[in-house]
């Protein structure tokens, strides 16, 4: 009994990906809950479950804007820093939404995420390059985004 | 040159928009044109550092160069330029992050609104004491009066247990030691 709960969670947890049109079920911004009660055990999703379907959330081609904004505010919400693949495949994913700017401010909202951890958005920036390289972007500093205008 | 006029045009027009437009809707709002209103603007704009990410650009309609870059937009990321990928953020934004995390000064405005309504209370005190109205009366004003009160409430032997009365020793006529 137990085991088939955890292959209900295990399933759960995946990303709903399927969106039948855009008219009809929307991709679900609710992709993998922080935790699945039920009455006789409670099951936490692992990091690298959550890190598989917000990758995946992000590399469905039904998305729209409303759906990237909706996930991508619910990993600027949370008190984490994202994983270089999840801003990977947002950063594609703004790509096939044909928005630069999108990508941009991701990028500034990461920046901002990292707070004063200059270590740990080196080691994002390194990460992304090839990302960076493959779409034409740039890091926020070559932008002067993070300067204040006057 | 295309960048900074849009610098320009961001602050005419968002920073200047009155604060209950937005806060009426919530943070996904969008409303098609209301009558009278300009369609290539987006009234209903709203970015701050808890919701960073509109739902609609803040320019909804291109006319000219701007409309080709958009459609250039489409194509690779690489061939646009770093003037036209900032003209891109323009359009699509009115302030940048790091905009929204400046400090600002308005602590500076609030103490001077202060100050001029505590500068205009104190000189109205000082025209009504002077200009309009009576003086106060000599019970308040002069301090032999309070003595011949006190003088009064010994010899009435007003409050007895913890007035004046109590405090005045009757056979010597002086203060209680």
């Amino acid at each position: 009994m137990f085991r088939s709960i955890f292959r209900l969670a295990q399933t759960s947890s995946r990303a709903i990906q399927v969106a039948a049109g855009k008219n009809q079920a929307r991709v679900s911004a609710v992709t993998a809950p922080a935790v699945r009660k039920y009455s006789s055990v409670t099951v936490y999703p692992s990091d690298e479950e959550q890190d598989a379907a917000w990758v995946s959330y992000f590399e469905n081609k039904d998305m729209d804007t409303y759906d990237f904004i909706l996930g991508f505010m619910q990993i600027y919400r949370e008190d984490l820093i994202p994983e270089p693949k999840i801003i990977q495949s947002a950063l594609y994913a703004c790509r096939r939404l044909d928005n630069l700017p999108l990508a941009m401010r991701v990028l500034e909202m990461v920046k901002n995420k990292c707070g004063p951890r200059k270590d740990i958005y080196d080691y994002l920036m390194q990460e992304l390059k090839p990302t960076f390289d493959d779409l034409g972007l740039k890091t926020v500093e070559d932008y002067g985004l993070d300067q204040v205008a006057d | 040159m295309a960048s900074s006029l849009l610098r320009v045009a961001f602050y005419r027009v968002a920073l200047r928009r009155p604060l209950h437009v937005t806060a009426a809707n919530g943070i996904y709002s969008y409303h098609p044109p209301r009558v009278g209103e300009d369609p290539n603007i987006n009234m209903d704009f709203h970015e701050s550092l808890i919701t960073p990410l509109p739902v609609f650009p803040r320019t909804i309609g291109f006319e000219g160069e701007l409309k080709t870059l958009k459609e250039k937009e489409k194509g690779d990321w690489k061939s646009l330029s770093a003037e036209e990928q900032m003209d891109l953020y323009n359009m699509y934004f009115s302030m940048s992050m790091a905009d929204m995390c400046r400090e600002k000064d308005d602590w500076k405005s609030v103490l001077g609104v202060i100050s001029l309504v505590v500068a205009f209370s104190l000189w109205l005190h000082y025209f009504l004491h002077t200009q309009l109205l009576q003086p106060y009366p000599e019970s308040c004003t002069n301090p032999e009066w309070a003595h011949e009160v006190i003088k009064k409430q010994i010899q009435f032997r007003a409050n007895p247990i913890t007035g004046y009365a109590s405090m005045w020793d009757y056979e010597n006529n002086c203060w209680k030691k």
